[in-house]
C-alpha cells in the first residue's frame, strides 16, 4: 500500500502539490485524474522517489521511498516521455532494466514483444511515438515490480493497443501482487480499467474513492410513471442529483442503493423502469458537486 | 530483501553507452603518443646513425618526448577529454527526461555519481596508459630504453592523470551546479578563468593606480593556485627537472592531490543536495545565484573600467568610474538573463544590483584615492632589516642570480631579480631615497611610463628607482619611486663607499676568468673583441676588479667615462647558461686597466675629432623634427657638448643627460656614433636650427 501523508511540493513560487493526503490500496488499479498542471506528474515523481517532497512523506509498504533502493525495487515509474539510450535497441533497454530490476521477466518480455509485433533487435529511435509507449509499458510490466506508476501511459496508443495494455494490466493483477497507478487527464481513458480513482486539482486531492463504492451509492434509472402526482412524490422521496424527461420517459440520477431506489419506484406503479449504467463522468459530476465543484470545468 | 545492483555492471553499461568516447580517446591518444614518438625516434636514430647525435642525446630527446617537456599535444588532448568526458557523463543532470529515468531506478544518486566518475576516469586512463606503454615499447625496440626514462614516463602518467582528474572534477562541479549544458560549459570556463582573471585585474589596478607599484604584484605561487589548470601545469613544470627532486615539486603535487580530494568531496556533497527539478534551470542551487553574480560583477566591471580608462585620451579617472558603473549594470543584466532567460528579470533584484555597484565603486575608490596608503607606504626604520636599491642606470646592464623556492639558482635580468640580490644591511642611504620617493609621489606622474631616463615633472629633475624593503617580520615589500636627482646622487655616493654594495651591483666580482668566453671593448671607436691569452684575460679581469672595488660613484659620472667592458661568460649550473653583459664601466680614473689595455694593443679614444666626422643629424623627439649639420664650426660646437651613448648612456641616466634630442654622428669611415647632450648645455646651433630650448 502506498500512503501519501500531507505531501507538499513547490517549484519556485508555484505550488505543485498542496497537502496531498491519499492512499493507494494494494491489488487495485488506481487512476489519478486531473487537468494539465494539476500535479499528476509531480505526484507520480514523488511516489517513485524521483522528487523529494518539501514536507510530508510518501510511504511504500510503510517505508520512505526517497533514496531508498530497497523500496524502489518495488516501484517502476514510466514517465510521460520515455527515455531510451541513444541508438538503443529493444534488447539493449531490456538488458538495462534486467540489471536494475533483478526480477525482470525475460520470457514474458519476449512473449509480449512478439505479441505487439515488435522486434528485439530493432532500434528504438526508428519507432513511432506509440511504439515507444508500447515498449515503455512492456518494459515496466516485465520489471516485476509491485507498483507500476504510469504517467499518461495511454496517450499516443491507438485504441487496439490501449485495450491490449489494459488487458495485460488485468491479467497481471490476476497472477501476481500488482498495483498499477495510472495518471491521465481524461476520465474516459480510465473508465473501464480503474477500480479506484483519485481526482487531483490545483495540487490537492479533491476526492479519492473506490469506483465500486461510488457505483454502489449512485444509480441512473429510466422509468415511465403515468400519474404526475406519484412522479412528483417519487422525485421528492429520492435523493435526486439529476433528472430529465423526454416524452413520458423520466431519467433520474439519484443517490442510494439499487434496492432502495427500485423499491421507491415500484411503489409508484411505473409502466416501465430499469437501472442503466452510469459513466465515470456522471459519477464524478455527482461526487464533485457535493464538494462544491463543477467537475466539467476540471476534467472534460 | 532485494540484492544490491552491481556497481561493476552499471559501470560496464555506462562505458558501453560511451563507447564512441572510448574510441575517440584511444585513436587520438594513439596518434598523439606512440605514433608521433615512433616517427620522431626514427628520425633521432637516423641522426645518431649518421653521427649527428650521440645515443645519450637521443635518449634525452626520447625522454622529453615521453615525459612532460615536448609532447604538448597530449596535454591539450587531456584538457579536451577531461571536459568532454565530464560533460558527457553528467549531462543527464540537465535533462528532466533522463533524470526521471535514472532517479526512478533503484540506485542511490551517489552510486550514479560514482559510476559516471569511475567510468569517465577509465575511459581516459586506460587508453592513456596503453599508449604510454606503446610509447615505451618504441624505446625498447630502438634500444634506447632505460630505467630513468621509464620512471619519467610513469611520473608523467601519474601527474597527467591527476591533472585530468582535477579538470574532469571541475567540469563535473560545473555540471552539478547548473541545469543547462551551455550554462555548465560557461560555469566550467568561469572556474578555470576566474582566479587568473582576478589576478590580472588586480595587477592592472595596482599598476594603473599605484604609482609606486613595480611589475606584477600578484604572481608566482598565488597565480599558479588561481586555476586548476595552472596548478597542474605548475606541477608539470616542477617535475620536468628529473635530476632534481625539489621540495616545492612535492608541495605542489600535494596541493594538486588535495585539490582533487576537495573537488571530489564537494561534487559528492553537492550531488546529494542537488534537487532533481534543477534540470533545465540555469542554476541548480538558487542560493548561489546572487553570490556568484556579485563575484563576477565586481572583477568584470573593474576590468571594463580599466579598459575604458585605457582607451580614453583624458579624464582617465572619470572614464574608469563610468566604466565600472556601466560595467556593473551591464554584467549584472547579462548574468540575470543567463539565470532566468527572461528580459523582464534583468533588473528585478535591485538590492543585489545596488550591492554589486556599491562594492565595485568602493573598490574603485580604494584604488583611485589610495585608501590603503599604498603609495605613501614607508615603514619605520626600526622595522626594516635590509633594503635594496635598483636604478636602470646602475643595474640595468647586469643579470642577477635568482634563487627559487627549491634553492635552484638561475640568472635573470630585471629589477625584481636585482632587488632580491642586492639587499644590504647598511641601508640608511636607501631609506633616505625611499623617503624622498614617498614625498615625491604625485598623482600627476601616474601613467607615466618608467622608461630608463630621468623625468622632469613640475620643475623637478627626477630619477626613477625601485626599492625593496626586507622587514624584520620577514615580509618583503617592493616599491618604485621618482627621486630628486641630487638626493639620488648623494645617496649613491654614500652607497658606493660600501664594498658590499658594489660587490652586489657588479656580478663580475663573482666571475672567474676561466668562465669568460669573450671580452669586448666599447669605446668611441666602436666595439672590438679583445684577443687575449688566458693569462692576459685573467690579469685584465683582476686589475679591473681591483679598480672597480676602489671606485667612487663619481668615477662613473658620464664626464669621467672612457669606455665600457662587455663580457660573454657562463653562469649557473647548466653548460648552456651563457650570458652577455654590456656596461662594465671603465672610468678615465681606471688608469691601471686602461694602461693594461694599451699594453695589449687596445687604445680608447677620449674624444671624436671634428675632421673625422662627415655629418651630424639631430632628432628632436618632441617635434619629430630632424636637422642636419655638416659645417666644421657646427660639428666642433656639437662635439664639444656631445656624450656618446655607447659608453655613457647607462650612467647618463642618472647624470642629467637630455633625451629629447638624439644625436647621430656619421664618421667619414662610415661608422655611426649615437649620443646626447647634457640637459643644461644644448649647443646654440642646435637650439636655433631644431627649435629646441
Amino acid at each position: 500500500m502506498i500512503e501519501i501523508n500531507g505531501v507538499n511540493k513547490s517549484f519556485g513560487n508555484i505550488k505543485a502539490l498542496d497537502n496531498v493526503i491519499a492512499s493507494i490500496p494494494d491489488g487495485s488499479i488506481f487512476g489519478l485524474v486531473g487537468t494539465n498542471g494539476a500535479g499528476k506528474s509531480t505526484m507520480l515523481r514523488i511516489l517513485s522517489g524521483v522528487l523529494q517532497a518539501d514536507t510530508g512523506m510518501v510511504l511504500v509498504d510503510g517505508e520512505d521511498i526517497y533514496e531508498n533502493p530497497e523500496v524502489k525495487h518495488k516501484v517502476c515509474f514510466l514517465a510521460d516521455t520515455a527515455y531510451f539510450f541513444a541508438n538503443a535497441t529493444v534488447r539493449t533497454m531490456a538488458d538495462y532494466y534486467a540489471i536494475t530490476y533483478p526480477d525482470f521477466d525475460w520470457e514474458r518480455f519476449e512473449e509480449l514483444v512478439a505479441k505487439f509485433g515488435l522486434e528485439m533487435k530493432q532500434k528504438i529511435n526508428t519507432f513511432s511515438k506509440g511504439m515507444k509507449k508500447q515498449i515503455s509499458v512492456l518494459l515496466g510490466i516485465c520489471t516485476g515490480t509491485k507498483y507500476l506508476l504510469c504517467d499518461e501511459t495511454f496517450d499516443g496508443l491507438d485504441p487496439v493497443m490501449r485495450q491490449a495494455v489494459k488487458s495485460i494490466f488485468a491479467s497481471e493483477l490476476m497472477v501476481r501482487d500488482f498495483t498499477p497507478v495510472i495518471a491521465s487527464h481524461s476520465l474516459r481513458e480510465l473508465e473501464d480499467i480503474c477500480d479506484h480513482i483519485g481526482l487531483l486539482h490545483k495540487g490537492g486531492i479533491l476526492l479519492s474513492k473506490d469506483l465500486e463504492d461510488m457505483k454502489f451509492h449512485i444509480h441512473k434509472i429510466q422509468c415511465v410513471i403515468q400519474d404526475p402526482v406519484l412522479e412528483e412524490q417519487m422525485l421528492a422521496e429520492l435523493h435526486v442529483l439529476q433528472h430529465s424527461k423526454r416524452g413520458s420517459l423520466l431519467t433520474v440520477v439519484a443517490r442510494g442503493t439499487k434496492q432502495e431506489i427500485l423499491m421507491c419506484i415500484e411503489g409508484k406503479n411505473p409502466l416501465f423502469s430499469e437501472i442503466i449504467p452510469l459513466t465515470l463522468e456522471e459519477i464524478f459530476i455527482s461526487e464533485t458537486e457535493v464538494a462544491g465543484y463543477d467537475v466539467k470545468n476540471l476534467i472534460f | 530483501m532485494m540484492s544490491k545492483i552491481s556497481f561493476s555492471k552499471l559501470l560496464k553499461e555506462d562505458m558501453k553507452r560511451r563507447s564512441w568516447l572510448i574510441a575517440l580517446v584511444s585513436v587520438l591518444l594513439f596518434i598523439a603518443q606512440p605514433v608521433i614518438i615512433l616517427f620522431l625516434v626514427e628520425g633521432l636514430m637516423d641522426s645518431a646513425n649518421e653521427g649527428l647525435m650521440t645515443l645519450a642525446e637521443v635518449k634525452t630527446d626520447y625522454m622529453n618526448l615521453i615525459g612532460f617537456e615536448e609532447n604538448y599535444l597530449v596535454a591539450i588532448l587531456l584538457i579536451l577529454f577531461a571536459v568532454l568526458i565530464g560533460i558527457s557523463g553528467y549531462s543527464y543532470l540537465h535533462s528532466r527526461v533522463q533524470l526521471d529515468f535514472y532517479h526512478s531506478l533503484p540506485v542511490k544518486r551517489q552510486k550514479w555519481f560514482l559510476v559516471q566518475l569511475v567510468s569517465g576516469l577509465l575511459i581516459f586512463a586506460v587508453p592513456y596508459f596503453l599508449s604510454t606503454v606503446l610509447s615505451l615499447l618504441v624505446g625498447v625496440a630502438n634500444g634506447i630504453m632505460e630505467a630513468g626514462i621509464f620512471a619519467a614516463a610513469m611520473e608523467c602518467f601519474i601527474i597527467n592523470i591527476l591533472g585530468f582528474m582535477v579538470i574532469y572534477l571541475t567540469s563535473i562541479l560545473a555540471m552539478i551546479m547548473t541545469g543547462k549544458i551551455l550554462i555548465g560549459i560557461m560555469g566550467f570556463c568561469t572556474f578555470l578563468a576566474y582566479g587568473p582573471g582576478v589576478v590580472f585585474v588586480l595587477n592592472n589596478l595596482i599598476g594603473r593606480f599605484f604609482t609606486t607599484a613595480i611589475g606584477e604584484q600578484v604572481y608566482g605561487a598565488a597565480y599558479s593556485l588561481s586555476s586548476p589548470i595552472l596548478l597542474w601545469l605548475k606541477v608539470r613544470e616542477k617535475w620536468q627537472v628529473y635530476d632534481k627532486e625539489t621540495v616545492s615539486a612535492w608541495i605542489y603535487l600535494g596541493i594538486l592531490i588535495l585539490l582533487v580530494i576537495v573537488l571530489f568531496g564537494l561534487c559528492m556533497w553537492l550531488n546529494t543536495k542537488r534537487n532533481t527539478e534543477a534540470a533545465e534551470q540555469s542554476m541548480a542551487f538558487s542560493k548561489t545565484e546572487s553570490v556568484i553574480k556579485i563575484m563576477l560583477v565586481i572583477p568584470l566591471s573593474l576590468a571594463i573600467g580599466l579598459l575604458l580608462s585605457a582607451m580614453a585620451h583624458r579624464n582617465f579617472e572619470v572614464w574608469f568610474f563610468i566604466g565600472i558603473l556601466l560595467g556593473a549594470v551591464l554584467i549584472n543584466a547579462i548574468i540575470e538573463f543567463i539565470y532566468h532567460l527572461d528580459i523582464r528579470e534583468l533588473f528585478v533584484r535591485k538590492l543585489q544590483l545596488v550591492l554589486a555597484v556599491l562594492a565595485t565603486a568602493v573598490i574603485g575608490c580604494i584604488f583611485q584615492f589610495d585608501f590603503i596608503g599604498y603609495d605613501s607606504y614607508l615603514p619605520a626604520m626600526e622595522d626594516v632589516e635590509q633594503m635594496a636599491l635598483y636604478s636602470y642606470g646602475v643595474n640595468g646592464s647586469f643579470a642577477y642570480k635568482v634563487t627559487d623556492d627549491d634553492g635552484i639558482a638561475r640568472v635573470e635580468y630585471g629589477e625584481r631579480a636585482a632587488l632580491d640580490e642586492m639587499v644590504i644591511s647598511d641601508f640608511e642611504p636607501i631609506y633616505e631615497i625611499a623617503g624622498n620617493g614617498v614625498k615625491n609621489v604625485r598623482k600627476e606622474t601616474e601613467g607615466m611610463d618608467l622608461v630608463p631616463v630621468s623625468v622632469k615633472t613640475e620643475g623637478m629633475d627626477l630619477v626613477p628607482v625601485s626599492v625593496k624593503y626586507v622587514l624584520k617580520n620577514g615580509k618583503s615589500v617592493y616599491r618604485s619611486y621618482q627621486i630628486d636627482r641630487n638626493v639620488f646622487m648623494e645617496s649613491e655616493q654614500a652607497l658606493f663607499t660600501q664594498e658590499e654594495y658594489k660587490q652586489k651591483i657588479y656580478p663580475i666580482f663573482s666571475i672567474e676568468s676561466a668562465n669568460i668566453q669573450s671580452m669586448f671593448l666599447m669605446s668611441l671607436k666602436g666595439e672590438v673583441q679583445l684577443e687575449l691569452t688566458a693569462d692576459q684575460k685573467a690579469n685584465l679581469l683582476e686589475t679591473y676588479k681591483t679598480e672597480l672595488r676602489e671606485s667612487t660613484f663619481d668615477d662613473f659620472y658620464y664626464e669621467n667615462m672612457s669606455a665600457r667592458l662587455n663580457l660573454e661568460y657562463m653562469r649557473g649550473t647548466q653548460a648552456s647558461s651563457w650570458y652577455s653583459e654590456y656596461g662594465y664601466p671603465i672610468s678615465r680614473n681606471f688608469t691601471k686597466t686602461l694602461s693594461l689595455l694599451n699594453e695589449y694593443g687596445y687604445q680608447t679614444e677620449t674624444e671624436i675629432k671634428a675632421e673625422t666626422v662627415s655629418k651630424i643629424t639631430i632628432y628632436n623627439y618632441n617635434t619629430s623634427q630632424t636637422s642636419f649639420y655638416s659645417s666644421e664650426i657646427e660639428i666642433k660646437e656639437i662635439l664639444a657638448d656631445f656624450y656618446a651613448g655607447s659608453i655613457d648612456m647607462d650612467y647618463g641616466n642618472i647624470g642629467g643627460l637630455n633625451y629629447d634630442l638624439g644625436v647621430e654622428i656619421i664618421m667619414k669611415d662610415g661608422k655611426v656614433v649615437w649620443g646626447n647632450f647634457k640637459n643644461e648645455v644644448i649647443p646654440d646651433c642646435v637650439s636655433s636650427q631644431s627649435g629646441y630650448s
